[in-house]
C-alpha cells in the first residue's frame, strides 16, 4: 500500500498555505483524476509511521488496500502526521498507526480491552468508539468525557464490550476524523455468530477533501451553496417548460423561489472538493477484496466518512442485510440502501459471477467510489453510470402536506405512500421550540411526514429494490427494555443554508444547555427535522430503538438518519451515568452547533 | 455568486424587498396547492397559529379549506432549555479544562469583490469591495466604493459596520461611512440599514445616512442571478442615491440624484473567481443633472465594462 515516499513530510497541517479555489488552482489536474483519484492513492508512511504499524500489526489475514490488523484485549495505537496523495496533490493527513483507514481493532465480546493512545500530533486529539456502550470517561469526546489527549501524552482506554458486532472509531477532534482518522472496530460474539458466513470482508467508505477542512467549512460561511454543482438552470427551466408545460413548472417552483430554498440542496459538500475512497482507495485505485465462487461473503459496510451519504450496491448481485449499527436484523434482501456517515450495515452477498462492482455514490450524484470483489485479483466488472440527479419533491421542503407526496414518497412500493393514510395514525402535535423563529432557522416543517417507507429522495422509484427503516427489524432478543416510556423529549432539527448555520431547535451547541436524562428511565425521543437535509443523529452512550408510527419497536440502531420534513420516534434508556454527546454525524453540521450535550444522572 | 455577498450598506429596494421582510420574520411552509387523490390523514395538516399567509390565490384558497379538516396542531412556545431541568449551559465547564469547543464558537472571514471594473470607453475604473469578520450571526463589516479615472482616485466612498442577523435573510446593519471627493469635501455619515435575500432569490439592501449638520441620504440596491449554466451567469442589478439636501461643491443635487442599472454576464471558473463583461447605464435627476450640465459633464452615461468578481 505504500506507492511513494516523501522525503521530508510537512510538519504541520495548519502550516500549509490556503490554497485558494483548487479548481482554479490546480488547472493542470483533469477534472476526471480530481474526482476518480490516482490509482496510486494512498497514505505514504512516515518512517516513524511505518514502524508503529508493522512493528504492532498482529499478522491476521489482510487484503490489499484493507487497514492492518489488530486484535485486542489489549491495544497500542500512535496518532500521527503523515502524507497522502489521492488527487495528484501529496497532502498532510492525520492518521492512526499512519493508515487510512486506522487499523481495524478485532476484539471480543465480553473481554475488557486496553486501548493505549499515543498523541504525536501538535495539537489535542481523542478517539471515540462509535456505538459502544461503556463508561463516559472513555467515550472519547473532548470537553464531555475527558480533555482530550494533549500532544505527547499517552492516554489508556479501558472498558468491558457488552456487544458485538461491527462499529467504527475516529477522531471526535475538531476535523481530524476528516483527515483520516477513521478505521473499523470489530467485536466478536462471545457465543457462535448468528450471522454464518464463509468469508468476510469490511468495506469503509471515507471522503477526503485536500483543502484545509476549516477553510472549506469557512467557504460554506461565506457560500452555503459553493460545492453545489447541481443549481437549476435556465437550461433546466427550458427543458422542463418544454416537457410540462409553463403552468406546471411555474406551480412546481414557485413555493421553492419563494422559500428561497433549492430542491437541488443534497449534500453542503460534493466532489468539487471531495475524493471518495473504499478502505482508502479512490475509485482509481479500485479497493479489491477476495471471494471463491459459491461463498458465503459477508461485507461490514461502515460509513466512515465525514459528510457523505452513500447509496451503496453490487449491480446484479442482490444483499441480505443481516445487521445494521452492528445488532442482528431478521435478513432482508435488498439491492441497494443508502447510509450515511456513522451508520453500518452487514450483508451477506453469494455472487454468482467471478467479478462484481461494490458501488457507492454520493447522494448528491456528483461522484462515487468503487471497489471490485472477484475470484482473481486481474478480473473487473463494469461499474456503472452515476444516476442522474434528482430535485428534491415538495414532500421533503412540506412533509405530508404535499401534493405530490403520493407519487413521490414509498419508492419502489407504488402503495407503500398510502401507509400513512391507511394505518391509522393518532394526530401530531407539532411543538416548534420558541427559538425556531430566529435567524438561525430559514424553514419550519409543520405537517411532518412520519412514513419510514421512503428510501429518500434519488432512490424512489429508481427500479431496484432500496433498503428502508421500516424494512428492518430488529432480531428476537435485542429489545431487552420493552417498558412504555414515561417521558417524552421533542428536539426539532433546524439550519439556515444561507448563512450555513445547523443547529436543535434553532439553538447551535454553544447557546444549548444540555438534556438531562435519569439512570434506567424510559425516554422516548421524538426528531423533528425542519430542514431539506437528512441528518445521521447519533446518541452516545445508549441505543436509540426505533418505532414505527404504531409505536411497536422496530430496530435498534446508535445513528438514525433523519429525512427532510420527516418526524420519528425512538425509545432510549440511559443505563449509563455521566456527560454524553449527541449530534449530527454530518461533522460540519455537527461542528456547526447541531449537537446536544446528555447529562445521565 | 455568492448571495451572502451584497453587504453593501449603499442601496436597495425594489418592489420585491417589501413582502420580503414579512416572510423573513416568520418563515414557514404555506400551504401548497391542493392534493388530489387519497383523503388526507387526520394529522395530515398543522395550522401554523402565528402563520402570516402568502399572497392568495386560487390555488391556497382551495387549500385552505382542505386545512380545517386537520385536527393537528402546531405551537411556537416549546422552551428549548426545558430539558435540561436545573442543569447549567453546556459550556459552564470550562474552568474544569473540559470545554467542548465546536466551530460555532469559531469566528471566520471573507473579503469579497463584488465589482472590479474598468470602463470599456474611457478607462475610468470602479472598485466595490466587501468584507467581514465574525461569527455566524454578528460580523464587523467594511464596504470601499471607490471611482478612478486616468488622472487617479475621483471618488471613494467607505464604511465600516456591524452587521446583526436580524431573521432568516435579512440582517440589519449601524456604522459610519466616509466619501472623499477629490477636489472636492469630504463627508461623513452614520448609517443604518438593512441587507438580505428577498423571495425569489433578490438581494436587496437600503441604507439610511445621518450626516453632517442634517442632512439626509438613502440608498438601495438589488441584484439577481441568473443562472444560465452551472458557470455562466447573467447578473441584472439597479442602484439608486437619494440626497435631502444639495452639496454643490461635491455636485450631488438634492433629491434623486442617481438611478444606475447594470447586466453583467460572468463566467465562474470557480464562484471565487469570475470574470465579466457587461453594461452600465446611469442616470442622473433632478438638481444633480442640473449640477452636472452646468459643469459641462454629462448627466446620463452609457457603458460597457469588464470586470473581475472574487471573494477570498
Amino acid at each position: 500500500m505504500i506507492h511513494s515516499l516523501f522525503n521530508k513530510p510537512v510538519s504541520h497541517r495548519a502550516e500549509r498555505a490556503v490554497e485558494p479555489g483548487r479548481i482554479a488552482a490546480l488547472p493542470s489536474l483533469s477534472r476526471r483524476r480530481f474526482v476518480a483519484g490516482l490509482v496510486a492513492g494512498g497514505v505514504m508512511l512516515s518512517a516513524r509511521g511505518a514502524l508503529a504499524q508493522f512493528g504492532r500489526s498482529a499478522g491476521h489475514d489482510t487484503h490489499t488496500g484493507v487497514a492492518p490488523e489488530l486484535s485486542g484485549p489489549n491495544v497500542e495505537l500512535v496518532i500521527a502526521e503523515s502524507m497522502v496523495n489521492f488527487t495528484g496533490s501529496p497532502r498532510m493527513a492525520t492518521t492512526i498507526n499512519g493508515s487510512i483507514p486506522a487499523p481495524t481493532l478485532r476484539f471480543r465480546e465480553g473481554d475488557e480491552v486496553t486501548i493505549r493512545v499515543t498523541n504525536r500530533l501538535p495539537v489535542r486529539t481523542s478517539l471515540h468508539w462509535h456505538g459502544i456502550l461503556l463508561p463516559y470517561e472513555m467515550d472519547g469526546v473532548p470537553g464531555l468525557s475527558f480533555q482530550g489527549i494533549a500532544p505527547g501524552e499517552t492516554f489508556t482506554y479501558r472498558f468491558r464490550l457488552r456487544q458485538s458486532g461491527t462499529y467504527w472509531y475516529h477522531s471526535h477532534s475538531g476535523f481530524q476524523e476528516m483527515t483520516g482518522m477513521y478505521g473499523a472496530l470489530i467485536i466478536e460474539p462471545r457465543e457462535s455468530d448468528s450471522i454464518s458466513a464463509d468469508r468476510e470482508h469490511i468495506v469503509l467508505l471515507s471522503d477526503w477533501t485536500d483543502d484545509d477542512p476549516m477553510n472549506v467549512f469557512r467557504k460554506l460561511k461565506v457560500q452555503g451553496d459553493l460545492y453545489n454543482l447541481n443549481q437549476p438552470t435556465l437550461g433546466h427551466l427550458i427543458r422542463d417548460i418544454s416537457n410540462d408545460g409553463i403552468a406546471a413548472v411555474v406551480d412546481q417552483r414557485k413555493m421553492w423561489n419563494q422559500m428561497r430554498m433549492s430542491p437541488t440542496d443534497l449534500a453542503d459538500l460534493s466532489s468539487a472538493t471531495l475524493t471518495y475512497l473504499m478502505n482508502g482507495k479512490t475509485p482509481a485505485g479500485n479497493w479489491m477484496a477476495h471471494f471463491r465462487r459459491g461463498e458465503k461473503v459477508r461485507l461490514r459496510i461502515i460509513n466512515g466518512s465525514s459528510n457523505t451519504f452513500y447509496d451503496f450496491r453490487i449491480p446484479g448481485v442482490t444483499m441480505t442485510v443481516v445487521a445494521s449499527d452492528g445488532l442482528p436484523v431478521e435478513p432482508v434482501t435488498v439491492d441497494e440502501f443508502r447510509f450515511g456517515p456513522g451508520e453500518t450495515y452487514d450483508v451477506i452477498v453469494q455472487p454468482e459471477v467471478d467479478a462484481c462492482t461494490l458501488f457507492a455514490q454520493s447522494m448528491d450524484r456528483t461522484g462515487y467510489v468503487s471497489g471490485t470483489l472477484a475470484t482473481s485479483p486481474e478480473l473487473r466488472a463494469e461499474i456503472p453510470e452515476v444516476d442522474d440527479v434528482s430535485w428534491l419533491t415538495m414532500a421533503d421542503m412540506m412533509g405530508s402536506m404535499s401534493h405530490d407526496n403520493h407519487n413521490t414518497i414509498g419508492g419502489h412500493d407504488e402503495h407503500a405512500g398510502h401507509n400513512m393514510a391507511q394505518n391509522h395514525v393518532p394526530p401530531v402535535h407539532v411543538r416548534h421550540a420558541s427559538t425556531e423563529l430566529g435567524p438561525s432557522v430559514d424553514m419550519r416543517v409543520d405537517s411532518p411526514r412520519m412514513n419510514l417507507d421512503d428510501p429518500g429522495v434519488g432512490l424512489r422509484d429508481n427500479g431496484r429494490r432500496v433498503l428502508t427503516l421500516s424494512d428492518l427489524h430488529s432480531v428476537e432478543g435485542v429489545f431487552e427494555d420493552t417498558r412504555v416510556a414515561t417521558r417524552e423529549i421533542e428536539l426539532h432539527l433546524t439550519g439556515n443554508m444561507e448563512r450555513y448555520s445547523w443547529s436543535i431547535d434553532g439553538l447551535e451547541f454553544g447557546d444549548s444547555t444540555p438534556v438531562a436524562m435519569r439512570q434506567g428511565e424510559r425516554i422516548r425521543v421524538t426528531l423533528h427535522n425542519d430542514t431539506m437535509m437528512t441528518h445521521p443523529m447519533h446518541l452516545h452512550g445508549m441505543w436509540s430503538d426505533l418505532q414505527d408510527t404504531q409505536g411497536n419497536l422496530l430496530v435498534r440502531r446508535h445513528t438514525i438518519p433523519v429525512q427532510p420534513a420527516q418526524r420519528i420516534s425512538f425509545l432510549a434508556t440511559p443505563n449509563d451515568l455521566g456527560r454524553w454527546a449527541w449530534h449530527c454525524h454530518l461533522l460540519f453540521h455537527m461542528d456547526a452547533g447541531m449537537f446536544r450535550e446528555v447529562v445521565v444522572s | 455568486m455568492s448571495r451572502s455577498m451584497i453587504y453593501v450598506a449603499t442601496l436597495l429596494m425594489l418592489p420585491a424587498s417589501g413582502f420580503a421582510q414579512s416572510h423573513a420574520e416568520h418563515q414557514h411552509m404555506p400551504a401548497p396547492a391542493p392534493a388530489p387523490a387519497p383523503a388526507p390523514a387526520p394529522h395530515e395538516h398543522v395550522h401554523d397559529e402565528h402563520e402570516i399567509m402568502p399572497d392568495m390565490n386560487a390555488h391556497d384558497m382551495t387549500d385552505m379549506s382542505a386545512m380545517e379538516e386537520n385536527s393537528a396542531t402546531v405551537s411556537f412556545s416549546r422552551d428549548p432549555h426545558a430539558y435540561a431541568e436545573s442543569l447549567p449551559a453546556s459550556d459552564r465547564f470550562a474552568e474544569q479544562g473540559h470545554h467542548l469547543s465546536l466551530a460555532d464558537d469559531h469566528a471566520f472571514w471573507a473579503v469579497l469583490g463584488d465589482r472590479v471594473e474598468r470602463y470599456g470607453d474611457s478607462g475610468n475604473y470602479d472598485v466595490d469591495l466587501l468584507g467581514w469578520y465574525g461569527q455566524t450571526f454578528s460580523r464587523m463589516g467594511f464596504t470601499l466604493d471607490a471611482h478612478a479615472s486616468n488622472e487617479g482616485l475621483e471618488s471613494a466612498s467607505g464604511q465600516l459596520f456591524w452587521n446583526r442577523a436580524m431573521s432568516a435573510f435579512f440582517d440589519t446593519q449601524a456604522g459610519v461611512r466616509v466619501d472623499r471627493y477629490v477636489g472636492g469635501e469630504n463627508r461623513q455619515w452614520l448609517a443604518a440599514g438593512i441587507q438580505g435575500l428577498a423571495p425569489n432569490w433578490f438581494e436587496v439592501s437600503a441604507t439610511a445616512y445621518l450626516g453632517e449638520s442634517g442632512r439626509f441620504a438613502f440608498s438601495a440596491e438589488s441584484e439577481y442571478d441568473l443562472r444560465l449554466s452551472r458557470r455562466i451567469y447573467l447578473q441584472p442589478r439597479v442602484e439608486l442615491d437619494w440626497y435631502s439636501r444639495s452639496d454643490v461643491v461635491n455636485r450631488l443635487g438634492r433629491g434623486l440624484a442617481e438611478l444606475s442599472a447594470g447586466l453583467r454576464l460572468r463566467y465562474e471558473f470557480t464562484p471565487r473567481f469570475a470574470p465579466y463583461l457587461g453594461l452600465s447605464w446611469s442616470r442622473s435627476f433632478a438638481e444633480t443633472a442640473k449640477l452636472l450640465r452646468e459643469n459641462n459633464m454629462a448627466d446620463e452615461e452609457n457603458r460597457w465594462v469588464i470586470g473581475l468578481r472574487f471573494w477570498l
